[in-house]
């Protein structure tokens, strides 16, 4: 598909979610009670209601606005951060629409509101639904155009047969790091206050204290990479650790380049698969790129990239 | 190893399995010279043997005799757990060395040696 087949159905993608709103509400708008139900308890009985009117006089504007914002977004933005931001749009016009019309439908040739009921189970396909069509839109929309690949290349580092070379590099976040260990503590923190609230309370902050922890866990775990090249090929590790490691044998690298690794235009940080390839990436700045055989590019953010993609080409051209 | 250290320098060594210097001697030569020249400094620290050793496919204990040459030469300190690091006197070492080096040239002056005739005696010494 062409840029401009994309943009165009990724707009498509978007303008559907108030579109379909208005239609539901314009089909069963005879139908519905006074008020709706707009919130539930635990138990899946209603809790709060509203009157249809204002209900749709929030929620279908709010969509169309989010939906708008999405199309203005894929057909005139060209940023690394497009296609992200388009998806999230996409994710939040499609659940707005979604909340709405499951409301308008559940309430439909229901005399009392208070019989309607909800539970977990609908809120996760609610959710599901704006997430499949913020993906939808995610991949559809086109990236800009490809930043140019640093110029000068120094020579391969040459490699006398036989001989076996090795280069050890790094690439660090110093931002991650205190991100991770400011979550960390958030979630320590609220784990902590957790004892001392209420159960309702207790459950809610111990969630979000657990899930800080998880995610500081996560951005601590992609604040710094390890990269190996030898004769055997190039080993990227997460962490420090010594696993998972990201291994290219030789035989399948055909070259390697230098470039500024933009995370976003990669799908993001840590271990990626990107509309480009896969990505290994814990900064912005520079990084190799490997050119894989059979297989879509892999980028690494690495310091001194240029020694490593002298290398690669060096142990690629003793190898042939 | 689940530290991200910030300063491990990025180094590239190589070995050669078919010469007649060991290689444990070829490793630390190469440290020696990264020292001399500036690439590594006082408190960079060395990469982990085992990573060393994977990637030259040497065995890890030839990495570890290697860092105990530097280390009985004063190059480089070795901590359990800590890993390698170039010491402090590596630097002092070489500019040491830089003095001496200032000396045979003002000698080589007094003598009325020219600049190549002077490098091609270093070079007898040193070939």
């Amino acid at each position: 598909m062409t840029t401009r087949l994309r943009a165009l159905a990724a707009a498509t993608v978007l303008a559907v979610a108030p579109t379909a709103l208005l239609v539901v509400w314009l089909v069963v708008r005879d139908d519905l009670p006074a008020r709706l139900a707009t919130h539930f308890g635990l138990d899946g009985t209603p809790s709060a209601f509203q009157p249809a009117g204002v209900f749709v006089g929030w929620i279908l504007p709010l969509t169309a606005v989010i939906a708008a914002a999405g199309v203005v977004v894929v057909t005139r933005l060209r940023a690394p951060g497009t296609p992200v931001l388009a998806g999230v749009l996409g994710y939040l016009a499609w659940l707005f629409a979604a909340v709405g019309a499951d409301t308008l439908l559940s309430a439909r040739g229901v005399a009392d509101p208070g019989d309607i009921r909800s539970g977990a189970g609908h809120i996760l396909a609610l959710v599901a639904v704006g997430a499949a069509a913020g993906l939808l839109v995610w991949r559809l929309t086109p990236l800009g155009p490809r930043p140019d690949t640093t110029g000068e290349r120094p020579p391969a580092v040459p490699v006398a047969p036989g001989e076996r070379v090795v280069w050890l590099g790094s690439a660090t976040s110093t931002v991650a790091g205190r991100i991770a260990g400011a979550l960390a503590l958030g979630g320590i923190v609220l784990l902590a206050l957790s004892w001392f609230v209420p159960s309702d309370a207790f459950v809610l902050l111990a969630l979000v204290g657990g899930t800080l922890l998880l995610v500081a866990l996560a951005v601590g775990w992609c604040r710094c990479v390890h990269v190996r090249v030898d004769n055997d090929g190039v080993v990227a590790r997460l962490g420090g650790l010594p696993w998972p490691a990201f291994a290219t044998p030789m035989e399948r690298i055909e070259g390697a380049s230098v470039e500024m690794i933009e995370p976003l235009r990669w799908g993001g940080w840590g271990y990626r698969l990107g509309p480009r390839g896969s990505a290994i990436v814990v900064r912005r700045g520079p990084g190799i790129v490997l050119r894989r055989t059979g297989r879509s590019d892999l980028a690494i953010t690495v310091d001194d990239a240029e020694t490593a993609a002298a290398l690669v080409d060096g142990l690629v051209a003793v190898r042939r | 190893m689940l530290v991200c250290s910030s300063n491990m320098r990025t180094m590239l060594l190589r070995v050669d399995p078919g010469s007649s210097v060991g290689l444990a001697e070829q490793i630390a030569g190469q440290v020696r010279g990264q020292v001399a020249d500036g690439a590594l400094r006082p408190g960079d620290r060395l990469p982990p043997a085992r990573q060393l050793a994977a990637g030259l496919d040497v065995n890890m204990h030839t990495v570890l005799r290697a860092y105990a040459m530097l280390r009985d030469e004063g190059l480089v300190e070795l901590r359990r757990g800590r890993g390698a690091h170039v010491t402090a006197a590596a630097s002092e070492q070489r500019t040491a060395l830089r003095n001496q080096v200032r000396e045979v040239v003002s000698s080589a002056t007094r003598l009325g040696l020219s600049r190549d005739e002077l490098l091609d005696e270093i070079r007898k010494a040193f070939p």
